[in-house]
């Protein structure tokens, strides 16, 4: 499975935005056409639906469009500032038709492309152990539980609540909300050690 | 209950950026994350750190061009209408003459802290230290080589300071507009307006002068629509000229 090597250089988002906060549209214009593929696919995994996930990237823009003068560099990259957009986002729409909505295998939209993503051994906790792999410190996911992994997982890249997670995973609610809690508490140790993030 | 005790703090924190608060849980963390500075820090720290576990994942198929055109359409297809209501109500405002003493005096202290830290030699005052604090300078000339705009910004400061050299006298409606470019990409990009007619002025960034101007080499001045808001000149510039780190 392709995985994105496409994030694009913090410097160029944190100048597109000052300028779309002064209505420059063709900055943001950029803006989009630099992240809208890395952004639709956070969309896409929280929703397993294109049509859905389109949806969500275009609020998120209009949300960009009318904010960007609210991102503050000094709390975070601006990438971090535009996945929070579009995750919450993404949450909102599935929690608001939990019921109608989720597939919990996947079926893509009826697109064949995303049907591709979501076949069997590539899910949830494949992409947490990609995502680990990829920031060189594989010694952090080795010392998390099988179990804390699926949750975190289930819980960060689909949007899961601690109740749909301890369902997918037939486990106590307060079993799974701890082992989410321990399982992120200790990445961020682990990360934080290792100089993958700040501390 | 106090959101604001470290432990507290962190794993409210943590639910808020991984998504897990009740919905009113989440709205009333909101407001206190919006009111406090440490509960911004600890959330952005725990997003930061979240934005990690994207590194490695799947992508999926580009957005189709119908998501940009929508885009597109929600915010700017309806965009004549609400300007002209925008600056009708911006004309019934200014009669509010309540305002008028008010904004003098910040008006006032801003001029008042602009020429301080600006030429304190003004006031009989020195600067604090010899050298000038790092900042972008521009020098603008117009097409007969007069210089017609000096500009200064502090290369982490908020604010674009203006001093027209001469004067310019926009006609009602127009704006003088400030765009830069640089060597690399000769697209100019707008930095901020003004309508006022006094020879200084403070135009307010919306990031770090450093973020705005670091890569640019150029600036450019041209009268602009006021109530426009122009991602391009649409006239031509009336003084242009070097951008300079001076530091």
């Amino acid at each position: 499975m392709a995985r994105r090597t496409d994030q694009p250089d913090n410097e160029d988002l944190a100048r597109w935005l000052s300028w779309v906060a002064l209505g420059d549209r063709r900055a943001f214009e950029q803006l989009y056409r630099a992240t809208s593929t890395y952004l639709m696919a956070i969309a896409w995994r929280v929703l397993q639906h294109r049509d859905l996930a389109e949806e969500v990237l275009q609020d998120a823009f209009v949300k960009v469009w009318h904010s960007a003068g609210l991102y503050d560099a000094r709390l975070g990259l601006p990438m971090t500032w535009l996945i929070n957009i579009v995750r919450n986002r993404a949450i909102d729409l599935r929690r608001s038709r939990a019921n109608s909505l989720i597939n919990p295998h996947g079926d893509g939209g009826g697109d064949a492309a995303l049907e591709s993503l979501a076949t069997p051994g590539a899910g949830p906790e494949q992409w947490l152990d990609a995502a680990i792999h990829q920031t060189g410190v594989q010694e952090c996911m080795g010392q998390l539980t099988a179990a804390q992994r699926q949750a975190l997982a289930l819980v960060y890249y689909q949007g899961l609540t601690h109740v749909e997670a301890a369902q997918a995973l037939e486990a106590p609610l307060g079993t799974t909300k701890a082992w989410v809690r321990r399982g992120l508490d200790y990445l961020k140790a682990c990360l934080q050690g290792r100089g993958v993030v700040a501390s | 209950m106090n959101y604001l005790r470290p432990e507290r703090l962190d794993a409210l924190a943590r639910a808020h950026a991984l998504g897990t608060l009740s919905p009113r849980a989440a709205r009333r963390f909101a407001r206190v994350v919006a009111s406090s500075a440490d509960a911004a820090r600890a959330v952005a720290e725990w997003q930061g750190l979240l934005s990690t576990l994207e590194e490695g994942a799947p992508g999926s198929p580009a957005p189709r061009a119908r998501v940009w055109d929508a885009v597109q359409q929600r915010l700017f297809e309806r965009e004549a209408p609400a300007r002209a209501a925008a600056g009708a109500s911006r004309g019934a405002s200014s009669g509010a003459g309540w305002l008028r003493w008010p904004l003098a005096l910040v008006a006032g202290a801003s001029l008042l802290w602009a020429t301080l830290a600006w030429r304190p030699q003004t006031f009989g005052m020195e600067p604090l230290s010899g050298a000038a604090p790092a900042s972008y300078v521009g020098v603008l000339q117009d097409p007969q080589g007069r210089p017609l705009l000096a500009t200064s910004a502090r290369r982490h400061g908020l604010v674009l300071t203006v001093r027209l050299l001469r004067p310019v006298a926009p006609a009602p409606g127009q704006a003088l507009t400030i765009w830069a470019w640089s060597d690399t990409d000769s697209t100019p990009h707008r930095i901020g307006d003004w309508t006022a007619a006094g020879s200084t002025t403070e135009v307010a960034l919306p990031t770090q002068a450093e973020t705005l101007l670091g890569r640019m080499t150029h600036l450019g001045l041209s009268l602009e629509t006021a109530a426009a808001v122009p991602s391009a000149p649409t006239r031509p510039f009336i003084a242009e000229g070097p951008c300079a780190k001076v530091w």
